[in-house]
């Protein structure tokens, strides 16, 4: 009884915030902003699994080759209003999925630092070799500290890149994801890519094509037809009371991010399954400022399969009014 | 000229405020096994003495009225006779020195003599006597019969006079317990004058001839309309602090939309709830750590979607008892406070009924005496807001259907029966009442990405039977129950719903064993059937370890969980009234069975009570109180920990009671409470046989205490008024098993003060006030440098200050009520205006941020809100 009055609060706040005006549209990009980080392969999966009495996994000490393979990281940093402007970066490696920051040093490796401009931020490495201060191989401390599921869910580790220019700091985390083939019939994931957008049903090229847009619109947006692209994919389940893991069968629920340099979308996020076991549609609708004007749009378009794997796009419109 | 003095007799009775009879003189009351008094019998003068004119009103011409209280002793002589409107001139002394000549026939307390203290008014009137000796009225040969009502609420007017004449010996009648007279007077013309306490004399005439008799109603109309209160003797008082509010008290609180129960929310101990809700933080217990009664039977809500109306008729209601803590060992399975509500019994007298309409809902109630010793009440109600809401909601928008009702019936008999003495007493009364709330939240179609279909639904229905037995000192209440409460959600595919059958009882007993030592026992037992299922899709973290940010589609699955609930507790409790000091030790002692698991708790308690004086009263109280944990929580894992036991408080108050006057006393409560062993998420983290860690989904890990002052400065209810004057200096804090420090706690409110009051004034009109003042509740505010963001969740992490940095905003409201009432001879028509927040204070009750946690946007509360509704009694 006490759960179904906690619904009926969570829907009059929920009413409550959709009344009210929050400052600062997330959809709309006007200052420093980091949009996405990809990891290349988004999955590194060995073939052995060595489990553990009692439910959990153990470092595949016969297959240390899969897991020091090498990554490439790439960020999207966005900064419209920084005129190129410098922006430095450091690319830090931990061990919790709680510390957003890597604040803890003795479970913290600085892997690189320097500074870049706006635009794609890429560096490789292998994360899978990265040995703490103390000398404890990091995965393994990762591995250690996953206390809940005991690398049921691979070996989560935590990548930050931390950013900063002219006092805007930002430190964005990433999952580097190493697993394992518990079932048989298990894969890698493969990252995820939009294979195109319509504008008002009409196919939008995207960058560096430059759609002419003018008047008032809408301009409503659709992805293509994503089912045929989601995965489907196998997880362990957590043990039951008797230690039994169990196969759990999921499909993909892509989710996707919109932004863009000039007005706003009608929602940041579209996309995934609810608890109802609903699935979103992926209608939005871009909309203009109160007075606008002419002037070139970048749009970008993040795309998240829920497994790790992330992608962009982008695109650009010259706008008349 | 030779003026005579002449007079009328109004009688009336009780101490302080009582103002007339609901339906029969007699109701069974027991609380808690304790006896409370009950007026049986009024007093009748027998011998009246005429007083002598004052010769120098005389002289001028001059008549009057003077009131006086008079005490009656239980001999039926009088004690004391006090002047309270005094008519000057030597009328006042007159007055007082015949009174105290008269004698009574001893009014009856429990069918035994006991003095009791009326109100008199003696007139001192000028008639003009015929030259010579005046000649015999002839005698009587009409017939003047009828019956005395009040106007507006028809009820009987008891004890009240009617008179042919303004004569000394001129012919008059009393009216019997049903209202009716009989008047033997001279055929022709007749200046009729119907006299009674608290009401308007009421003047006619009537002509009648000779051998007619006549039939007649007259409908007096009460001096203060709506305003009446019952008879009931002081219940004696063991607790440190319980706070009591009648009826009449609770339907004129501003603020409360009308709603009684919420008048709660006004006492010192409670916390403001946010915004409207109606939860119960009481001494900063979280809301499910009080328990709410209704006549002794656990019912799961008090308010309709956790906010909304009261889930009992305001007129079913006869008075709320409030315990915020250190209450007696017959409740239990509650480590905060408790609420009882009791019900009334049907009238006794005739039918009576009432209609409300307001702008959320309409309501009825009906009382009657079916047959003679049975009487039977019923109410219920219903909302429109979900026909409302629909034709005002544009195309497109989310639609929130709110739907509620309740209903209440009960049926009582024996308890009209008037009391014998030495005989035993018993009465019995069987009570339906239950409560459904739906909310319906629908958005489909158009440019929307998801549909939302939510459906929730809430309800509990109760029956409760009821024997009460009195012999002697020995006096028991066994109550058995049955009771059903659903819960329902369903979302999508998803779908949860708990069907909860119970069955218990209740006996309390109490034997006066010797003058100063009473004994109180009883037992509290109840079994319930919990039938849970669910249909929702696998869920991440819980059942797989699902990655950050992911909203796979998963399969759905089926779950059915039945754990039965046992849960029974015997009490003892006694009181040694040593003189001035009263001691009273008792202990509660309970088993339960949980899923399969066996829970004991033994909770000692101890009240003492000293009366140097009579108005004054120093109190304290110490013990423990257990609270079993909820039986879903003990699920076997991954949904619940099955090793959960009792949560435990150890509550201690002490205070001061000081009768100002009769009607003004002032009450000052210390207290301090620490609760241990609550249930608190995520649980243990232990290392299993393997070496792996596991961490526990709940845990008894968690500690709060709560310490400080309550202070009540309290206006009985009278003609014309009622108010109170609470305030609260507190302090709440928390912290988990292992931590190093408190921190405050969440509800946290460290000055409380509510100033509540109620006026009467002429014609009908009738204007309350109730202003609250509430320091503001911690708060942390965003505290950014930097963005944190998860780009596989996209969300993004806000960093704040201390958790104890600060606080909201303080709070300050007015609400103002005025009623207006009407009377007509068979009903009465009131009209009300409820408003919230008069001068639109801009109180803030919580905070949002934006998506990157770098502003904060306050929220404000509830703007003025008027509440207006339509009111008709018979």
């Amino acid at each position: 009884m006490g759960r179904a009055r906690s619904v009926l609060v969570a829907v009059v706040t929920a009413a409550a915030a959709g009344c009210l005006s929050i400052p600062d549209d997330p959809t709309t990009v006007h200052d420093l902003r980091v949009l996405g980080i990809a990891t290349d392969p988004a999955e590194l999966m060995a073939p052995v699994c060595p489990t553990i009495s009692g439910g959990g996994i153990a470092i595949p000490q016969e297959d240390l080759a899969t897991y020091t393979a090498s990554v490439t990281l790439t960020a999207l940093l966005v900064d419209p209003n920084g005129g190129g402007r410098p922006i430095s970066y450091e690319l830090f490696a931990c061990s919790s999925l709680g510390d957003r920051t890597c604040e803890k040093e003795s479970e913290t490796v600085l892997v690189t630092s320097g500074q870049t401009t706006a635009g794609v931020f890429t560096y490789t490495f292998r994360p899978g070799t990265i040995l703490l201060p103390n000398g404890t191989p990091l995965l393994a401390q990762v591995l250690e500290n996953d206390t809940v599921y005991h690398g049921l869910g691979g070996i989560r580790v935590p990548l930050v890149l931390h950013v900063g220019a002219q006092g805007e700091e930002i430190f964005a985390q990433k999952i580097m994801l190493y697993s394992c083939q518990f079932f048989a019939d298990q894969r890698a994931n493969v990252a995820p890519a939009l294979p195109g957008l319509q504008l008002n049903g009409e196919p939008w090229p995207a960058d560096p094509g430059v759609l002419p847009l003018s008047g008032r619109g809408p301009f409503r947006t659709l992805p293509d037809d994503l089912t045929p692209l989601e995965e489907t994919y196998v997880v362990p389940s957590i043990p039951d009371q008797e230690g039994t893991v169990s196969r759990i069968d999921l499909v993909e629920s892509w989710k996707l991010s919109w932004y863009t340099d000039y007005g706003t979308f009608s929602s940041s996020t579209t996309g995934g399954t609810d608890a109802a076991g609903r699935e979103s549609r992926h209608n939005n609708e871009w909309r203009l400022p109160a007075t606008p004007e002419e002037r070139d749009v970048t749009y970008w378009v993040v795309v998240r399969d829920g497994r790790g794997g992330l992608s962009w796009s982008t695109w650009r419109a010259h706008y008349t009014p | 000229m030779h003026r005579l003095p002449s007079l009328a007799l109004i009688a009336l009775l009780l101490p302080t405020a009582a103002l007339s009879y609901e339906g029969a003189v007699h109701r069974e009351e027991v609380d808690g096994g304790v006896h409370v008094p009950v007026l049986t019998k009024p007093p009748a003068l027998v011998h009246f003495e005429a007083a002598v004119y004052p010769e120098e009103a005389q002289r001028e011409g001059l008549a009057g009225d003077v009131t006086l209280a008079v005490t009656i002793a239980a001999d039926g002589k009088v004690a004391d006779a006090v002047v309270t409107g005094p008519a000057g001139h030597g009328f006042d002394e007159a007055a007082v020195a015949a009174v105290k000549q008269f004698t009574f026939t001893p009014a009856e307390v429990d069918g035994a003599p006991a003095p009791i203290q009326i109100e008199y008014v003696y007139h001192f009137t000028l008639e003009v006597p015929d030259a010579g000796s005046a000649p015999p009225p002839p005698p009587p040969q009409a017939t003047l019969k009828g019956r005395l009502v009040a106007r507006g609420s028809r009820k009987r007017v008891i004890a009240g006079s009617v008179r042919c004449g303004n004569a000394a010996d001129a012919p008059e009648a009393v009216s019997d317990e049903e209202g009716l007279f009989a008047l033997q007077l001279t055929p022709g013309p007749c200046a009729i004058t119907a006299t009674a306490n608290g009401f308007e004399p009421y003047r006619t005439s009537e002509a009648l001839e000779p051998g007619e008799t006549r039939e007649v109603v007259y409908y007096l109309v009460p001096k203060a309309i709506g305003f009446e209160t019952v008879v009931r003797g002081e219940r004696e008082k063991k607790e440190v602090v319980r706070r009591t509010v009648e009826r009449q008290e609770m339907e004129r609180i501003p603020g409360t939309f009308g709603d009684p129960l919420r008048v709660i929310q006004n006492f010192p101990g409670v916390a403001r709830a946010p915004a409207i809700s109606g939860a119960l933080i009481v001494r900063g217990a979280s809301p499910d750590e009080t328990n709410i009664f209704m006549d002794g039977v656990e019912i799961p809500i008090l308010y309709h979607l956790g906010g909304g109306p009261s889930v009992v008729n305001e007129e079913f209601l006869d008075h709320v008892d409030f315990y915020p803590g250190g209450f007696g060992a017959r409740y239990g399975r509650a480590i905060g406070g408790a609420v009882d509500v009791a019900t009334r019994k049907g009238a006794s007298d005739t039918w009576h009924g009432a209609a409300k309409i307001d702008f959320l809902d309409s309501s009825f109630f009906l009382e009657a005496p079916v047959l003679p010793g049975v009487s039977v009440a019923a109410a219920a109600r219903r909302s429109y807001v979900d026909v409302l809401i629909p034709l005002v909601q544009p195309d497109n928008s989310i639609t929130a259907v709110p739907r509620y009702w309740d209903y209440q019936v009960r049926v009582d008999w024996g308890s009209s029966r008037k009391p014998v003495a030495g005989q035993p007493m018993s009465s019995f009364y069987l009570m339906a009442f239950g409560s459904d709330d739906i909310l319906k939240v629908l958005a489909t179609g158009g440019f929307r990405n998801r549909d939302i279909n939510l459906d929730v639904h809430t309800l509990f229905h109760r029956v409760k039977g009821d024997w009460t037995y009195r012999s002697g000192g020995f006096s028991s209440v066994f109550a058995p129950f049955l009771g059903y409460d659903l819960g329902e959600a369903s979302f999508g595919i998803s779908k949860l719903k708990a069907d909860q059958y119970s069955i218990g009882f209740r006996e309390d007993a109490s034997l006066e064993v010797q003058p100063w030592l009473t004994a109180r026992a009883g037992a509290d037992v109840m079994f319930e059937h919990l039938v849970g299922t669910a249909e929702l899709p696998l869920l991440s973290g819980v059942q797989y370890a699902g990655f950050p940010g992911a909203e796979p589609a998963a399969p759905t699955q089926s779950l059915q969980r039945s754990p039965n609930t046992f849960d029974g507790a015997l009490y003892l409790e006694a009181d040694f009234k040593l003189g001035q000091l009263t001691l009273t030790p008792g202990v509660r002692s309970s088993y339960a069975r949980v899923y399969g698991h066996d829970l004991w708790a033994t909770e000692p308690r101890f009240w003492a009570r000293w009366q140097p004086f009579k108005r004054f009263a120093i109190k304290g109280s110490a013990g423990l109180y257990s609270q079993p944990p909820e039986s879903t929580d003990m699920d076997a894992e991954p949904f619940g920990t099955p090793t959960l036991h009792h949560e435990w408080a150890f509550q201690t108050s002490v205070g001061v009671e000081q009768k100002i006057t009769d009607v003004i006393n002032v009450d000052l409560t210390g207290f301090f409470n620490r609760r241990y062993d609550r249930v608190v998420a995520p649980g243990l983290t232990t290392d299993d046989e393997n070496g792996l860690s596991h961490t526990d989904r709940f845990g008894n890990l968690g500690l709060g205490r709560a310490y400080g002052l309550e202070v009540l400065l309290k206006h009985e209810l009278t003609k014309e008024f009622f108010g109170w004057l609470a305030y609260t200096l507190s302090r709440t804090e928390q912290r988990r098993v292992g931590a190093r420090d408190y921190r405050l706690g969440t509800f946290d409110q460290t000055h409380i003060l509510t100033a509540v009051g109620s006026y009467r004034l002429p014609h009908g009109w009738e204007i309350g006030a109730r202003f609250r003042y509430v320091t503001g509740r911690p708060y942390a505010h965003l505290d950014h440098t930097y963005d944190v963001v998860s780009m596989d969740t996209t969300g993004f992490s806000c960093r704040r200050q201390p958790a104890d940095s600060s606080r909201f905003p303080d709070f300050n409201q007015l609400d103002v009520r005025l009623d207006r009432s009407w009377l007509f001879d068979n009903f009465t028509l009131s009209v009300y205006a409820d408003v919230q927040n008069v001068y639109n204070a801009q109180n803030i009750e919580t905070y949002f941020n934006d998506y990157r946690c770098r502003e904060e946007v306050p929220v404000p509360g509830i703007p003025v809100l008027p509440v207006l509704g339509v009111k008709g009694t018979f």
